[in-house]
């Protein structure tokens, strides 16, 4: 059985499954074929070095159809599948709102194969296609003005997309015989169009990542659009940015990566400190989870383009524990956002804490995950990214972490001034309007929330799992990047 | 011999003689049907009879004697041009409320009462079927050509009969007689520029056959200013009929004036054929030319793209926007002809192959995109207008989502024939020595995804707006826009446009495999 072909198939099956549906059955088929995509993927783990496929698939320009599940593919499949299956729980009990099932699956198998592909051009044909479900996802429903962040989404993405597809047209240009990505790791060039051809593919996956100044498209869609598809692009899209820098600005071009690293490190850190700034700025309870999002990258491309062992592979753990922790901080805000709205300057608005516990537990322990607290996934990826890191750039590191953990702070600030307090007159007040009175999260939600804080503690609790599981792609990296780990440092 | 091979194209010329025929001899009752059922089965013969040359090899001759070649090139242009006409066919047919899309009574001045009376008579124009297939021989004439005369009479046999359908729009007639002639003034003057090309040519040459144009530019005459003004004359001739900027003033006019069907004919039909007479003139005839032709047509394909794309995004009304992108996309398809990449071994990418690809593409969406437009109606007939399409997608997905893969196909975006399309173009582009002109491709494609992108967005979350059709009562019909009931054969022809867009662009090998053998002509 081409097994990853399958796992990749299943979610696009349940997609036209649930479009064939109508109502609310639509949500429990679709969590079904999330599930048993989530088991399968689990399972392909395991069996991985066995399952790899190639079939020639356009002779004429050498493209195959290839699929390879190496560490750092494994891990974000296993992510996605589980970010999909938790969003899909969380609309379980809901009355509207049936169209995010069959879309949140087609976005699953787009990032699938994404993350699958062992050819650039499957590659990129994916990484495209992820875009049309997300796009309907974020203009689908939310605040009123959607339509426009979900077009400045999908401007954005696609002026990346285009800049990538320029790489793609001249690595085929080139390319002597195959275009997966081992045969493209010796690909002879001058060093002049190496350079330039990493500086194409680090833009077009700053875009996606985001990297400041390319970012702006992603506080405007996580505030327009419905929490459930906010955490869809945080949770599962985000990750396409440093795997494509894995993969291109690593894997096919690394003279032109360890000859620009440096400036990236910069970009990175202003990155890390604007996103921690903005963060602390915004007046929305979305938007500041958005900007801790970007930090975020940031700081994973900091871990990535510092070349040390432990800093590439903890920013490929920190990708798995963003994209936990920030699915149930996302998740969180959302539903506070419904039962006090999104302004975090209003007076007096404290005490949502008494009314839904559990929701406050929730975001509690997601904000504490994002300020990396020990025992948490992001501590354990965040620890690797330093202790690598500090060999070789301590300055920025140092930057870089406090304004991380800056960041963070303000994210348990915020939990202080939505949640805790007594709960008065005003909390009511601040209701959108119309909105009937609610107490706590649902069970489901609560389930949903629960289990992507289990995966953040138990990626935290054993971070040697998923350090284990990317040791091979991170090995692999420092080596065709001809890196190795500075003196005195790890 | 040659005859034998020949006939696909003598079997449409035959079809419209006797079509012209069957005016005369069946009742007017059973006019339309049978036209519409006798055009369709014609083209079916035709494209047959294409399918039994591909397979006989012994078919492909170079008939000097009748000035055409019957070679890979022309049958992969000839089997297009009868699938996008059978297409065009079924567009045509369609009646819905009984009234097809043209106009009862062409001579009766607009709105006067002769008007009036044949309306109400139910008096149809019946000759448009016999006059399209006169416009598909020539058609089929003007990418096999290999002689300059053979070349001209096959572009003003396919154009005549278009300024005259131009004009037999049912609706908005004054604006349909305006668009004919434009149409008809600049096309006359463009194939009086095409002809004298062709004149200064043979003074050149010495002969009007590409091979002897060929000859004499092999020669080392290269640089004669006779040479460079004739090709120049014939450059404007066939850019104007592909609809290259800066000859491309008809089209948005002519596009939006003409009854859809006929449009969706030319926005297909026309530009296929057009482009398989450039790329043979180009290649066969001039190919000793091209490193004094690949820089302009590089420019003319950034123009034509830019163009096409910035002024499409102002549009408001969908077949003016149709227009537009006709323009844009006639910009990507000089891509790789400018490249002028021949082929080297069998089946590997060259220009013709990307550029045959591309129009098939291109070809696929803008039929079933024309499919849909025909489909949404108000009370008085097909609602053009960008803001009746706001929220159809909730009404009726089915249709909204087939728009939306032709949108996206259009657009260029992965897991669509269209993507295949322009990624071979680029890359058969920079091979080919011309990476600015696919950095400003890929730049100007971008432009073109914010163009489509806006009507997607329209379809599925445009609010309709009830007020204004509710407010003034003169302008707007009484019931707002909707699509209406499917028919079926419009709905097999969408469908088949869809599946084929999705198949090219996932599994695009079936039809490269075709493509890649366009590349060899016979000269």
């Amino acid at each position: 059985m081409p097994w990853l072909t399958v796992i990749g198939l299943l979610p696009l099956v349940g997609a036209l499954v649930t479009t064939l549906v109508k109502g609310h059955s639509r949500v429990p088929i679709g969590f079904v074929f999330a599930a048993v995509t989530f088991g399968l993927s689990a399972w392909a783990i395991g069996a991985r070095a066995s399952l790899d496929e190639s079939y020639t698939w356009i002779p004429q320009i050498g493209a195959h159809y290839a699929l390879r599940m190496d560490g750092l593919s494994a891990l974000l499949v296993i992510v996605t599948t589980f970010v999909t299956a938790i969003v899909i729980l969380t609309r379980w009990k809901t009355q509207r709102w049936f169209n995010l099932p069959p879309l949140a699956l087609a976005l699953e198998s787009a990032a699938l194969f994404t993350y699958l592909a062992n050819d650039i051009l499957i590659f990129f044909i994916a990484f495209e296609v992820t875009l049309i479900p997300m796009y309907f996802l974020i203009a689908s429903g939310g605040k009123p003005k959607r339509s426009a962040a979900a077009l400045k989404f999908l401007l954005f993405s696609l002026a990346g997309g285009l800049v990538l597809l320029g790489g793609v047209i001249y690595v085929m240009a080139i390319a002597p015989s195959g275009l997966s990505f081992s045969d493209l790791s010796g690909l002879a060039m001058t060093p002049g169009a190496e350079k330039v051809l990493f500086l194409v593919f680090f833009v077009a996956f700053a875009f996606k990542s985001p990297l400041v100044p390319l970012h702006p498209w992603l506080p405007d869609a996580v505030e327009q659009a419905r929490p459930a598809a906010s955490v869809l692009l945080v949770g599962v899209l985000d990750g396409i940015g440093l795997y494509g820098m894995v993969r291109f600005c690593v894997g096919i071009t690394p003279g032109g990566a360890t000859w620009a690293a440096y400036g990236i490190e910069i970009a990175a850190l202003v990155t890390v400190v604007y996103g921690a700034f903005a963060a602390i700025a915004s007046r929305s309870l979305m938007r500041m989870a958005a900007f801790t999002s970007i930090s975020h990258a940031g700081f994973m491309v900091l871990g990535l383009f510092a070349f040390t062992s432990a800093s590439v592979s903890g920013a490929m753990t920190y990708v798995a524990a963003h994209a936990l922790s920030a699915t149930a901080l996302i998740l969180a805000a959302g539903w506070a956002v419904k039962r006090r709205g999104d302004d975090l300057t209003k007076g007096a608005f404290g005490g949502l804490a008494r009314r839904a516990p559990v929701l406050a537990g929730v975001f509690l322990v997601s904000g504490l995950a994002t300020l990396a607290l020990p025992g948490t996934a992001n501590f354990a990826a965040e620890l690797s990214i330093i202790i690598g890191a500090w060999g070789r750039h301590p300055v920025l590191v140092a930057v870089a972490l406090l304004a991380v953990l800056g960041a963070g702070v303000y994210v348990m600030w915020a939990y202080q001034r939505v949640f805790t307090g007594a709960a008065d007159v005003a909390v009511d007040e601040m209701q959108p309007e119309g909105a009937p009175q609610l107490g706590d999260i649902r069970p489901t939600s609560r389930w949903a929330a629960g289990l992507a804080l289990v995966g953040v503690i138990a990626f935290g609790v054993f971070p040697g799992a998923i350090q284990n599981l990317v040791s091979d792609t991170a090995t692999q990296t420092m080596s065709v990047a001809q890196m190795s780990d500075p003196e005195g440092g790890r | 011999m040659a005859y034998i091979a020949l006939l696909p194209l003598l079997v449409v010329a035959l079809g419209a003689l006797v079509g012209v025929l069957l005016e005369a001899l069946v009742p007017r009752r059973h006019r339309f049907v049978t036209q519409a059922w006798f055009t369709a089965a014609i083209v079916v013969v035709a494209l047959v009879r294409v399918i039994i040359n591909w397979k006989t090899p012994s078919s492909r001759v170079l008939a000097g004697n009748l000035s055409v070649s019957l070679d890979n090139a022309t049958l992969i242009v000839w089997a297009g041009l009868l699938l996008f006409a059978l297409g065009s066919v079924v567009l045509a047919a369609q009646r819905f409320g009984g009234v097809s899309s043209f106009t009862p009574m062409a001579v009766a001045a607009p709105g006067s009462s002769d008007e009036q009376t044949a309306e109400a008579e139910g008096v149809e124009h019946t000759e448009i079927f016999p006059l399209m297939l006169f416009s598909l021989t020539g058609m089929l004439l003007f990418p096999a050509a290999t002689d300059l005369l053979t070349a001209f009479i096959g572009l003003e046999v396919l154009s005549l009969p278009l300024y005259l359908m131009t004009a037999l729009a049912r609706r908005r007639r004054l604006l349909s007689h305006e668009a004919a002639l434009k149409y008809f003034l600049l096309g006359a003057f463009s194939s009086a520029i095409f002809l004298y090309g062709a004149a200064l040519t043979y003074g050149f040459a010495g002969g009007a056959d590409y091979s002897a144009i060929d000859r004499a530019i092999s020669l080392g005459l290269a640089r004669q200013p006779l040479l460079l003004a004739g090709f120049a004359l014939l450059m404007v001739g066939l850019l104007f009929k592909v609809g290259a900027v800066p000859f491309h003033a008809w089209v948005p006019d002519v596009y939006t004036g003409a009854p859809t069907p006929l449009t969706a004919y030319m926005a297909v039909g026309t530009k296929v054929a057009a482009f398989g007479a450039l790329i043979r003139v180009l290649y066969v005839a001039f190919g000793g030319l091209s490193w004094t032709w690949a820089v302009p047509l590089g420019i003319v394909a950034v123009l034509t793209m830019g163009l096409g794309a910035i002024f499409g995004l102002t549009q408001t009304n969908i077949k003016r926007l149709m227009a537009y992108s006709s323009i844009a996309h006639a910009g990507f398809v000089l891509v790789p002809i400018a490249a002028a990449l021949a082929v080297t071994t069998v089946g590997a990418l060259s220009s013709m192959t990307a550029a045959v690809y591309y129009l098939a593409s291109y070809g696929l969406a803008t039929l079933g995109a024309f499919a849909v437009i025909m489909l949404v109606r108000d009370g008085t007939g097909e609602a053009p207008d960008l803001a009746s399409w706001a929220g159809l997608g909730r009404r009726h997905p089915w249709v909204s989502a087939a728009m939306t893969l032709f949108l996206c196909s259009l657009a260029g975006i992965p897991a669509t024939a269209g993507f295949i399309g322009k990624l071979d173009a680029f890359v058969v582009a920079w091979r080919g020595g011309l990476a600015w002109l696919v950095i400003l491709g890929l730049a100007f494609s971008l432009v073109a995804l914010g163009f489509y992108m806006r009507i997607v967005l329209v379809i599925w979350f445009g609010k309709p707006s009830i007020e204004r059709a509710a407010s003034d009562s003169a302008d707007t019909p009484d019931q707002p826009a909707d699509i209406v009931k499917v028919p079926v054969s419009l709905g097999i022809l969408m469908a088949l446009c869809a599946v084929a867009t999705l198949i090219g662009g996932l599994v695009p090998n079936y039809f490269t495999h075709f493509a890649s053998l366009a590349g060899q002509m016979l000269r």
